[in-house]
């Protein structure tokens, strides 16, 4: 097992594995209800759209999780402007708000020029440089999304499966919509410097997506999802060290291909007949 | 594409009354330096007679650099393009080529000093910048043969300073034991210098030439291994670039490792202590001599 083990001698390894074994549990009881409801395309928008926070703290000297948290404040609150006050779905004000904010940070990143935000380092992030203080972060993070699921596990599943239910039994759709993208929003701000905002996207997907393949109720779908990340994450680790792969990337990756594997085996046992 | 590009860029300049970049018909010669570093050159060798506008901001890093419409209106419309090569300036390959096409001069400086591919960071050996000297005369005094020799002249004034320049460091080099002159390095950069002052580089942080590309798991645990085997205490990173995966290194060795930041792809803002090419160059070789004295066994 010296396989295993040996590459987890090192610090930046053990560091990785611990970081994203919290980012796992983080998106796993977020990005549970992000498959449930079909908010992918919101998680991705999130995820990127941060960017002018991002640049914008940086500049000013702030922290950079704030600026990244105000700018997804800002999307959320307009996406959900153009939802209520105009005809059109919120899968196209997701894509302006989406296209606007990255170009908005792009922007500011070519204006500002000198010694300026890392844009690649913000979209691949670096999961072998995370810090103790990321760790502690991350793991905040993840106690904060877990304690918020447990105490508002009814209203969030009532509205996953039936917003109108939700309305008649009095559970406050629009606040628990407002908690879910809360949840996304904590994943992609605390995750962006260390795992980068492509593998939390992956993250908030794949390994939820996996599990619903597998899982019926939603808390075997959580703990089933969290398990398959942390398989994609110490996989994606060792395959960095064996096969000489970016790690972010190798870790994405792999829990797309568990999808696909977990995809094929489930058609395989039920005869190969069409998915219901 | 490119072309496009250009004239969308040249529709752009002629609205854009004062732009820096903006064509001059008094007669001066208009020169575009991609770098702050190959601009220190040029600058040096054609002092007043020529306006100098670089390309690449002072700080920002050549390899992630994207140019604006207005940068590449300036680059047509330039008399003179004097450019680092081996795809430094990767994205504006496309650009000197339609220059190229044009008939209009660009020199690669790469290419003319005869380097080989593919590492660009030529300019951190100061006898490599003689020879780059020498090439900008030459091809300013082509396109304004009548003031050759002044440029000549001040060539020959900036080459005099780089001399004593090399001289400087090979000093403060001379002072160190040969096991202190090993060290590693953020981006594969510091070859010339190496080379020229006779230093080891054991590795690099990230992978490959670029400072961007993100290392494997096992690219840094050789690093690590290779650095506690050759007990290397130096890892140099470019300034303004993040050092969180040469902490992650340092933290592996801590506390033996120290973290020094040079001048590598730009010069420092103007006014600071690394304002100019000979300035960074001290800056740069006082604080790798100083962490490998400190380092050494």
């Amino acid at each position: 097992m010296s396989w295993l083990t040996d590459p987890f001698a090192f610090g930046f390894m053990q560091r990785a594995l611990v970081i994203g074994a919290l980012t796992v549990v983080l998106t796993s009881v977020a990005g549970t209800w992000v498959v449930l409801r079909g908010l992918a395309f919101m998680g991705d928008a999130l995820a990127h759209g941060v960017l002018p926070g991002i640049t914008v703290a940086f500049l000013l000297d702030v922290n950079l999780v704030l600026g990244a948290t105000a700018a997804a404040l800002v999307m959320i609150g307009a996406i959900s402007l153009i939802h209520r006050t105009t005809a059109l779905s919120e899968d196209t004000a997701i894509g302006l708000l989406f296209v606007g904010m990255l170009s908005l940070g792009v922007i500011i990143i070519s204006r500002s020029g000198s010694f300026a935000v890392d844009l690649v380092a913000i979209l691949f992030g670096a999961p072998l440089a995370a810090t103790r203080t990321d760790i502690v972060v991350q793991a905040i993070a993840a106690g904060v999304a877990v304690v918020t699921v447990l105490i508002f596990y009814r209203p969030l599943l009532t509205l996953a499966f039936d917003e109108k239910k939700a309305e008649i039994l009095g559970l406050r759709p629009r606040f628990t919509h407002v908690l879910m993208m809360g949840l996304i929003t904590l994943a992609v701000v605390t995750s962006f410097q260390t795992v980068g905002a492509l593998l939390v996207f992956g993250l908030l997907i794949a390994p939820p997506a996996t599990a619903v393949l597998i899982a019926r109720r939603v808390p075997f779908v959580m703990v089933t999802a969290a398990m398959l990340g942390m398989v994609a994450v110490t996989g994606g680790l060792l395959a960095s060290y064996y096969l000489d792969l970016a790690p972010g990337a190798a870790i994405s990756a792999l829990s797309v291909v568990l999808f696909f594997v977990t995809l094929a085996i489930r058609s395989l046992r039920h005869g190969g007949t069409a998915l219901s | 594409m490119p072309a496009i590009a250009l004239l969308a860029g040249s529709a752009l300049i002629a609205s854009c009354a004062g732009s820096p970049r903006e064509r001059t018909d008094t007669g001066v010669l208009d020169v575009v330096a991609t770098t702050s570093i190959v601009a220190d050159v040029v600058r040096g060798v054609v002092g007043e007679l020529a306006a100098v506008s670089v390309l690449i901001d002072v700080g920002a890093d050549p390899h992630t650099y994207e140019p604006a419409p207005s940068d590449l209106a300036g680059l047509a419309d330039a008399d003179l393009v004097i450019s680092v090569g081996f795809g430094l300036e990767g994205v504006l390959g496309a650009a000197l080529e339609d220059r190229d096409a044009d008939g209009a001069p660009v020199v690669e400086l790469a290419e003319s000093l005869g380097l080989e591919p593919p590492d660009p960071h030529f300019w951190l050996d100061p006898t490599q910048m003689i020879d780059a000297a020498a090439v900008v005369a030459d091809a300013v005094a082509t396109l304004d043969p009548s003031n050759r020799d002044v440029y000549d002249t001040q060539a020959k004034r900036y080459q005099d300073a780089l001399r004593e320049l090399d001289a400087e460091v090979a000093t403060l080099i001379a002072g160190l034991s040969p096991s202190q002159r090993s060290l590693v390095t953020n981006h594969d950069a510091l070859g010339y210098f190496a080379s020229r002052y006779g230093l080891t580089i054991v590795g690099t942080v990230t992978s490959g030439g670029a400072t961007t590309s993100s290392p494997s798991a096992s690219h840094l645990a050789n690093l690590v291994t290779e650095m506690r085997a050759g007990r290397i205490g130096v890892i140099v990173i470019e300034a303004g670039k993040s050092a969180s995966l040469a902490e992650a290194v340092a933290a592996e060795l801590a506390p033996d490792v120290e973290i020094i930041e040079a001048y590598i792809g730009t010069l420092g803002l103007p006014g600071s202590d690394a304002a100019s090419y000979l300035a960074t160059m001290r800056l740069n070789a006082t604080r790798i001599v100083d962490a490998l004295e400190r380092s050494g066994a």
